[in-house]
Order: C-alpha cells, then sequence, then structure tokens
C-alpha cells in the first residue's frame, strides 16, 4: 500500500499499473482489486473532507469505484488511470456539493417574531454544535475555516480541495476537472480570496 | 512593482504555482515590503490552519466500503458464478478473522458464501428458509482459533403497519423511530409527523426528549415547532432554557428565545442573565435584551 492521503497520488504504487488495467480490463478482479487499492483511501478522504459525511462519502465511493469497474473496458490510456478515475469522482462530489448548496439556500431564511432572518448570517460566527469547546481560539478558527470552505462555489471548492489537501498541481487538476491549468489557477486564487475576507482578523 | 499587484499572488506563491520571475518579483518586493509580508504571512497561517479544519473518515469506514464494493462487484455479474470469487473469499476471510461491528446485509450471494466457510451453518439458512436479500443483518462475526465460526444474525421480516396517528401502536413506532440514530432522515419524517401532536402526553416527551438530545439541528428544530402551543408548560420551559444556554445551533436558539419569551416569569431571568453572557447571535441578544428590561431586570454584568 502507498502512503495515505495526498503523498499517494504522486508516488502511485510501485506496481505496474498499465498491466493490471490490462488485466482488468479482461476481467481479472483480482487486478481490479489492486488497482483500486492503490488509489481508494486518497478517493474516501476526498470525499470525506469534502462532505463531511460519512454516509455521503461512503455513497461517493461506492458510486465512484462501481463506475470505474463498469466502465474500465472504456479506459484508452489517453491520460493517466489516476486522472481517469478523479474524473469519475470529481463529478460525483460536484454533483453532491450543487445539491446541497441549493438545499442551503433554500434553507437559509428562517421566519422570526421580527421577520425573516438570513440563518446563515448568524451561523457564520458559530462554530459547528459538535465542537465543545467552541470557544478555544483554534477551535474557533478550525470552525471559521469550514465556513469559508462552505462558502465556496462547488468549482471553487473543489480546486481548493485537490490542490491543498490531495496535492495535485494546478496543472494536473485542470486535466481532471476539465478546464485549462489557467483557469484552474483562476479557481484556486478565487478561493483562498474569498477564505481570506471571512477569516479576517482570525489569522 | 505595486501591492495590489503583489497580492492575488500571494496563495499562489505558497502552492509553488507561481512561475520562477513572479516568484521572484514577489519575494523582491516582500523584502521591501512589510504590509505584503505581513499579509503573505496570514495567508500562510491560513492555510496551515486549513490543514486542522480537515475532517478524517472514521476509522472503520475504508474497510467497510472496500467490503460493499466487494459485494457489489460481485452482484454486478451477468452470471452467478458456481463459488464465490477470490476476492470476495478473501474478503470474507479477513472479515472473519476478527470481531467486527458493523451491519453488513447480506443477499443472496453472500448466503452462499457463509455456506461455504460455515457449514455448520448451513440448516440455519437451509433452501426452505424464508430468507430474503437485504432482509437479513450480519451483526457481528467471529472466529475462535479451531476455526470455528459465529455469526451473529437479525433476521427480521419486513412489516408495514399502518394506521391513525392516534393509534397508540403506531405512535409508539413513530416515537421509537425517533431514536434511530443512525438515520437522520426516518428522524425528521416521524417528528415532523408527531409536531402536530404534542397534546399527547407521549409525543410531547419524546419532543422535549429530541429537542434536547438529538445531534441534528432539523430534528431539533422540528421539534421545538411542535411544542409551540406549550411555552407555558414548566417541563417545556426547562428544556428551552438549555437549549437556549447549549445549543450550538443559532436557528434553534432563536425559535427558543421567542417560545421562552412569549410567556414571562421571574425564574427567567437568570438564564437570561447568564444567556446575554456568552450569546454572540445578534438577534437572540436582542431578545433576550429586550425581555429582561421588560421584566426590569438588569441585563447583568457582562
Ligand atoms: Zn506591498
Amino acid at each position: 500500500m502507498p502512503p495515505a492521503g495526498a503523498t499517494s497520488v504522486k508516488t502511485a504504487a510501485p506496481l505496474d499499473e498499465a498491466g493490471l488495467i490490462r488485466a482488468a480490463q479482461q476481467g481479472d478482479e483480482d487486478a481490479f482489486e489492486r488497482l483500486v487499492r492503490a488509489y481508494d483511501q486518497s478517493v474516501l478522504r476526498l470525499a470525506m473532507n469534502l462532505l463531511r459525511s460519512p454516509e455521503d462519502a461512503r455513497d461517493v465511493y461506492q458510486e465512484a469505484l462501481l463506475r470505474v469497474f463498469k466502465n474500465l473496458h472504456l479506459f484508452r490510456f489517453d491520460c493517466s488511470f489516476h486522472t481517469w478515475l478523479y474524473r469519475i469522482v470529481t463529478n460525483i462530489c460536484l454533483d453532491h456539493l450543487r445539491k446541497r448548496k441549493v438545499r442551503r439556500e433554500e434553507n437559509s431564511i428562517v421566519e422570526t417574531a421580527e421577520g425573516p432572518l438570513d440563518r446563515m448570517d448568524s451561523v457564520r460566527t458559530h462554530a459547528p454544535y459538535t465542537d465543545p469547546e467552541r470557544h478555544t481560539l483554534n477551535n474557533q478558527l478550525t470552525a471559521r475555516i469550514r465556513v469559508a470552505l462552505d462558502d465556496l462555489t462547488p468549482r471553487e471548492r473543489m480546486v481548493f480541495e485537490l490542490r491543498h489537501y490531495q496535492g495535485l498541481r494546478l496543472k494536473n487538476i485542470g486535466e481532471v476537472l476539465g478546464t485549462s491549468e489557467e483557469a484552474a489557477k483562476n479557481c484556486l486564487f478565487r478561493a483562498t480570496q474569498k477564505m481570506r475576507v471571512v477569516l479576517g482578523e482570525f489569522v | 512593482m505595486s501591492c495590489a499587484a503583489i497580492i492575488p499572488d500571494l496563495a499562489l506563491y505558497l502552492y509553488g504555482e507561481l512561475s520562477a520571475e513572479s516568484e521572484e518579483r514577489l519575494e523582491q518586493h516582500c523584502s521591501e515590503c512589510p504590509e505584503c509580508a505581513a499579509e503573505l504571512q496570514r495567508y500562510r497561517h491560513m492555510l496551515q490552519a486549513c490543514d486542522a479544519a480537515a475532517v478524517p473518515e472514521p476509522p472503520q469506514l475504508l474497510a467497510e466500503c472496500r467490503h460493499e464494493l466487494a459485494r457489489a462487484v460481485e452482484s454486478s455479474r451477468d452470471v452467478v458464478p458456481p463459488e464465490p470469487s477470490n476476492w470476495f473469499t478473501r474478503e470474507l476471510r479477513s472479515l472473519l478473522s476478527h470481531s467486527v461491528g458493523f451491519r453488513v446485509p447480506v443477499g443472496a450471494l453472500a448466503l452462499v458464501a457463509i455456506g461455504f466457510f460455515g457449514a455448520r451453518l448451513a440448516p440455519q439458512f437451509g433452501s426452505g428458509s424464508p430468507v430474503q436479500a437485504g432482509l437479513l443483518n450480519v451483526r457481528s462475526v467471529q472466529a475462535d482459533a479451531s476455526g470455528r465460526v459465529q455469526i451473529a444474525v437479525d433476521h427480521t421480516r419486513r412489516q408495514t403497519v399502518s394506521g391513525s396517528i392516534d393509534d397508540p401502536e403506531v405512535r409508539k413506532l413513530l416515537i421509537e423511530a425517533l431514536h434511530d440514530e443512525s438515520n437522520a432522515g426516518v428522524r425528521v419524517e416521524s417528528v415532523d409527523m408527531l409536531k402536530d401532536h404534542a397534546a399527547l402526553a407521549d409525543v410531547r416527551n419524546a419532543l422535549v426528549d429530541r429537542l434536547q438530545n438529538d445531534p441534528n439541528p432539523g430534528v431539533r428544530l422540528k421539534a421545538i415547532e411542535g411544542l409551540k402551543t406549550f411555552g407555558g408548560d414548566p417541563q417545556v420551559r426547562q428544556t428551552l432554557a438549555r437549549v437556549l444556554e447549549n445549543d450550538a445551533n443559532p436557528g434553534v436558539r432563536i425559535q427558543a428565545i421567542d417560545l421562552l419569551t412569549a410567556h414571562r416569569d421571574q425564574s427567567l431571568v437568570g438564564v437570561l442573565q447568564s444567556v446575554m453572557r456568552k450569546e454572540d447571535n445578534q438577534y437572540v441578544r436582542l431578545k433576550v435584551r429586550g425581555a429582561l428590561e421588560d421584566m426590569r431586570a438588569s441585563v447583568g454584568t457582562f
């Protein structure tokens, strides 16, 4: 097994990947399993950190890797397997993020006796309810960062996730998301700038 | 080189995503401009803090996902093989090698596999048994040194109960569903159905309990909605005061303060003063202050 997390992507397992892919394409499930195990922890980590829900992360994992299993015969070696896999995974995650965004916007107005109030305005100054020590500085910073991340558009959030947490280079992120390196760079710039604004004096 | 032209590059610089010239230009500028150097430090601090904000996957999740995938791959085949594949067999063996607590819904193919390993169990899963895929849950699987296998199985048959909410049996089931920790969706549905029946004591108690204890703010908001007409009830008021002090969700606290202050009594003063000391939601603060002033109590020292 390669080391977990961001580094596993770059140092992908010392296995004959092309050979495994061909074998898996022929229906060799052992080969498929070995192929999956080189990357699946990164996939799960990506989904978990983006969606912050074990149930959703599990759904993404399942949907993505089953899709890989069913479509592997279509893989033509015109990009790396990792890029191909991440195209599938990021598409599914982006769908989740978009649905969530819509839901949150629909739910963000609370009716109060004084008229409607944007719930997100007040949430913004709050740590998540799971945090038992929401008054300590570090926890507040962590909570703010999560809120700042939630404020990004799904695409900005994804670029930030891939660059910061998964350690992909912008050029590769462009390939995964079907865009140019320059567009990915702009996206990363917007993401970090927005976060900087939300965090204000906190950093 | 102006500061305005440097700022957009700060984060990209920290990620090593600038061209060599831009990088050099930025370093040059920051060595001469303390403001930009300080801003670079803030970006660095922010990005470092992002690591602490990462949400790691629960320890068992990867193993569970792999197991589920193996099963899904298995059942996606067109032709059912006479014996489980190597992968599935190995998965099951690894599952058997240590006790696991997670639930594994078992389909027809899994039954084949269990029969394969736990021949002793075969009579229980005989061909005549009314087992259907998805209605059987393996709770735990253990193997001892001699190779004997113990599988704890919940064998449940799906039942449908229908009736009016006035039926105590139906209510009992709905209230039970309110406690299904694993399924927030079911809890939200149940509380939604129950919330218009808070006049019934069992429902009211369940709503009070969920308002205080449910981890999901959606459930807590619906519970409080159901208690709307009971703002004068002492038990409900006590709960509302606790929620106002402790609930981390401002939406829930807003509902709690509205409901609490709709009925004023002096016992509220202490609670409100204490809330005033730590509340940072503007709306809640406003309401608390108003209520305290109406009751001619001091707003408190803070
Ligand atoms: Zn400057």
